[in-house]
């Protein structure tokens, strides 16, 4: 069988190879010459999601409870497949305000409030310790598997003989010398993705081997392989193995974890170097999955049937070529569960690092010792922060693993962390959407779903030590049996990951929404909710700075803090600027330097920065001026609705009655004989006509009270409305020729062109006193696809070169068409008529484009 | 496809196929869920492509 020593040295030369990958990477990429520039490297990396809870977990979870495994990976393809938005908008967000991490995502988004970037950044190294303890728990028993064969069983092994203790001290120097090689402005790590690109091809074919020999080498094919199964009445092999409310939950944290797993947000976000990519990923990554899985229904039944329960499930993988003989395939399969394991660290270990050093340490050093960071190279102490954690975390994982992880199935350690980086999903993704969400509210939302993830999953995991004491779990905290973590308020029924979830996002996201409606949002926080949601571009600059500030000293700070030179930064702002030392710094300029101090620190340690030199933030005058006016325009708004609700509802209704008597009178009149051209009749027919032409009027009247009414009528029909009102006021006659359908224009189009033709109708009246006035609209007879608007009139002309025309609001309507990517065409004469026409090219009615 | 997404791969259309034996010598369930998810692969490989 396989020596131990060829299993060590085959280890050592593969996690070399490693090395030798990222160091080619890295180099090609300080030459310009990027190896991972393709969507299928970039898709590969995603699939750093697949660790050894897929390689190993998932056999030992189908062994056990059928196709519950699959959940895992059905939530990433629903994600990417569907919720590719979503991540495409974090992604430019990202890109756009230089964020590297989602700890520093979470500040910016709400007011850049370094406490809330903390507390994502801690949730996120507790969260993943389980899931690192997973990963060495497989490369520690698998090995130990190779190590006593024939003989199985458990023991322990002093921790100075445990290879995961090896294992975790190679990859944390591997993380360090390629994630933290230096301070980058974008955090990229090039080695590190090639290398974890080649790590998602190495455990695909090697599971895949495996998959193939068992099920046509030991077994003859699918059917026969199942058919045993049946057989052998291993019933849980053809079922779904949870109950659908927990498959449920299952999905939807896999669906959360697949980008809020620091590991795929690093991937997918922050090593993204081209928006583009995610086109593919949203295919590849999912199929990556789909074909990793397929032979992990029938490796379980085959280990179920060659083992039995003798065998710790979670082994099948490996046991199975063991136990046949195949020392070539045995190794190929362990070097495979080596790299699934050594990508999940690796990735995870950069992005906590990133995170805890610029949302945790920095901020903490700037703000208690900023001597301290005064006496350094600041850059050097960003990296030896980054790497104590780095070390710190792994030793975190090799402590959990050997304290709680000894006994446990791997598959629910991982939900344990897939659990906790849930909580993020309120916070990151309400984010996105809701203009209204608040820091208090995150702040409460995030800790309260934390605390109960703690109390009903984390703590749990802990039960076999002895602390928390038995009785604890199963009576409660002082016997109060409510409080049992698993049984929370008497909660049962459920299994335990579907308990934990539902506590801990009823308090998260309760909290989220409550505290957030609460008290509205600060400024700060709607200014920074601003550059977050929708807008293509960043809003313009609203804050200004206390303090006058100089290019000079910008610049220090800039040769202090990034790596890159400080007068490339300088000029990316654009070249309008003054950039001689003593030139007084604009915000634009400030606004770009903070940005790329945060690139390399973090949001958090950058808002300190800038304000050493600028002093705090503040509103701009003209911007509180425009809140104020926003705030009046929407209470003058409320008052016009309120007033046309009013009038349409008395006025206006009796207005219409009066129509209908007087018409009702005059039929009865006719009836009884009254003489048809006697002064009554004469007086109930102008009575009518001018309770119409109130009535008319009244409408028009409501119309122009209720701007939004453009947008549920459609613009035919307010054109209508708007050329009867003319009518019966200036008692000339006004045809509206329209289809009713539909123009092709969004709400901001139709409310222009709506403008125009009120304007041009007005400008008739006013200046040419025409008899009649036509307005047609409809598709161009020549540009296929364009509407045209045609507004003519009998009156008088005028030459529309002359200057007379300014104050005919020519140009206002100009505008207003260019504005829309529209034009105006004015056709009058002196002599004769006028006829102007609007043309908005691709607005044409949809029926009437459509042959 | 979103909702075609949800309803192929959530309960209860799921339910239908659990412990319903064997379809070509292969569990149900097991071909089902493969089938459905390849499916969607596909469709949202498809809309990729055309929205490119």
């Amino acid at each position: 069988m396989l020596p131990t020593w060829l299993v060590l040295i085959v280890s050592f030369a593969y996690l070399a190879s490693l090395f030798v990958v990222a160091f080619y990477g890295d180099r090609r990429a300080d030459a310009g010459r990027s190896l991972i520039s393709g969507a299928t490297v970039y898709s590969l990396s995603l699939c750093v999601f697949a660790t050894s809870w897929t390689y190993y977990g998932s056999v030992g979870g189908a062994a056990r409870t059928g196709m519950s495994f699959l959940t895992t990976y059905l939530g990433p393809t629903l994600m990417f497949a569907l919720g590719l938005v979503v991540i495409r908008r974090v992604i430019r967000i990202s890109r756009r305000n230089k964020i590297t991490s989602m700890a520093d995502f979470v500040s910016a988004r709400y007011g850049k409030s370094g406490l809330l970037g903390g507390l994502v950044a801690v949730i996120a190294v507790v969260g993943a310790t389980p899931y690192i303890a997973l990963q060495l728990k497989a490369v520690s028993g698998t090995f130990e598997l190779i190590q006593r064969h024939p003989t199985t069983g458990p023991g322990a092994m002093p921790p100075w003989e445990d290879p995961a203790c090896y294992v975790a001290l190679l990859l944390a120097g591997f993380t360090i010398l390629f994630g933290t090689r230096h301070l980058d402005a974008t955090e990229r790590h090039e080695g590190v993705v090639a290398a974890i690109a080649l790590e998602s091809v190495i455990k695909l074919v090697a599971f895949l081997a495996v998959g193939l020999f068992v099920t046509f080498g030991l077994f003859h094919g699918f059917g026969d392989l199942f058919r045993q199964a049946a057989d052998a009445h291993l019933t849980q092999l053809f079922s779904l193995g949870v109950g659908t409310g927990d498959w449920l939950w299952l999905v939807l944290l896999s669906m959360g974890a697949s980008v809020l797993l620091p590991r795929q947000w690093q991937m997918a976000v922050v090593e993204n170097i081209d928006g583009r990519h995610l086109k593919r990923a949203a295919w590849l990554f999912p199929l990556y999955l789909l074909v990793i899985n397929i032979f992990v229904l029938p490796i379980a039944a085959g280990g179920l049937l060659s083992f039995g329960t003798s065998t710790n499930p979670d082994t099948y993988v490996l046991a199975l070529p063991m136990a046949a003989g195949q020392s070539a395939l045995t190794l190929i399969v362990f070097i495979g569960g080596l790299s699934a394991a050594t990508g999940m660290i690796i990735v995870e270990m950069v992005a906590l690092s990133t995170m805890v050093s610029n949302a945790v340490v920095m901020p903490l050093l700037l703000r208690v010792a900023p001597r301290m960071v005064e006496e350094r190279d600041a850059r050097q102490l960003v990296l030896t922060v980054r790497r104590v954690t780095i070390v710190v975390v792994l030793l975190l994982g090799y402590g959990y693993f050997r304290l709680a992880g000894q006994g446990v199935a791997l598959a629910s350690i991982g939900v344990v962390s897939f659990a906790a980086v849930a909580q993020f999903a309120p916070a990151v993704f309400g984010g996105l959407f809701w203009k209204g969400a608040t820091r208090r509210g995150a702040l409460v939302g995030l800790s309260a779903g934390f605390a109960v993830w703690v109390y009903t999953l984390l703590l749990p995991t802990f039960s076999d030590t002895g602390w928390p004491p038995a009785s604890f779990m199963a009576d409660g905290p002082f016997g109060i049996e409510w409080l049992r973590p698993q049984h929370l308020f008497g909660l049962n029924g459920v299994d335990s990951t579907s308990h934990a979830m539902f506590w801990s996002m009823l308090v998260n996201v309760g909290g989220y929404v409550l505290v957030s409606l609460w008290r509205p949002p600060t400024a700060r926080e709607r200014s920074q909710a601003r550059r977050f949601l929708g807008v293509r571009r960043d809003p313009a600059e609203t804050w200004q700075w206390r303090n006058r500030v100089t290019v000079g000293e910008l610049r220090t700070l800039l040769e202090r803090f990034v790596s890159l030179p400080p007068d490339d930064v300088l000029r990316e702002c654009g070249r309008q600027h003054d950039f001689a030392p003593t030139a007084q710094a604009g915000p634009e300029l400030i606004r770009h330097v903070e940005t790329s101090l945060a690139a390399s620190m973090g949001t958090t340690s950058a808002r300190i920065l800038i304000a050493s030199i600028a002093g705090e933030e503040q509103l701009r005058v003209e911007q509180v001026i425009e809140m104020l006016d926003e705030a009046s325009k929407v209470a003058t708004l409320e008052e016009r609705h309120r007033l046309a609700r009013e009038l349409h509802d008395s006025v206006s209704q009796a207005l219409f009655s009066m129509t209908l008597y007087t018409r009702a009178t005059e039929l009865a009149m006719q009836k009884e004989g009254g003489d048809p051209a006697g002064a009554v009749a004469r007086g109930l027919t102008e009575l009518r006509g001018l309770t119409q032409g109130a009535l008319a009027e009244m409408r028009a009247a409501l119309f122009q009270l209720r701007p939004d009414s453009l947008h549920e009528d459609g613009l035919a029909e307010a054109v209508r409305k708007r050329a009867m009102a003319m009518s019966a006021r200036e008692g000339l006659e006004v045809t509206v020729q329209a289809p009713d359908d539909r123009l092709h224009v969004d709400d901001a189009a139709e409310e222009e062109l709506f403008r125009v033709v009120q304007e041009a109708m007005h400008n008739s009246v006013k200046h040419a006193q025409p008899t009649r006035i036509s307005v047609r609209m409809g598709e161009h007879p020549e540009i296929a696809g364009a509407l045209l608007i045609e507004i003519s009139d009998d009156g008088a002309g005028f030459d529309p070169d002359a200057p007379r025309t300014e104050g005919m609001g020519l140009n206002g309507m100009r505008e207003r068409m260019t504005r829309i990517g529209g034009e105006l065409v004015i056709d009058s004469r002196p002599t004769g008529s006028t006829t102007v026409r609007a043309v908005l090219p691709g607005a044409a009615p949809r029926q009437a484009r459509t042959p | 496809m979103v909702a075609a997404g949800f309803v192929l791969l959530l309960p209860p259309l799921l339910t239908a196929f659990d412990h319903a034996g064997t379809v070509w010598g292969v569990p149900a369930i097991w071909a089902y869920l493969f089938a459905a998810w390849a499916v969607i692969i596909g469709l949202s490989a498809l809309a990729g492509r055309g929205r490119g």
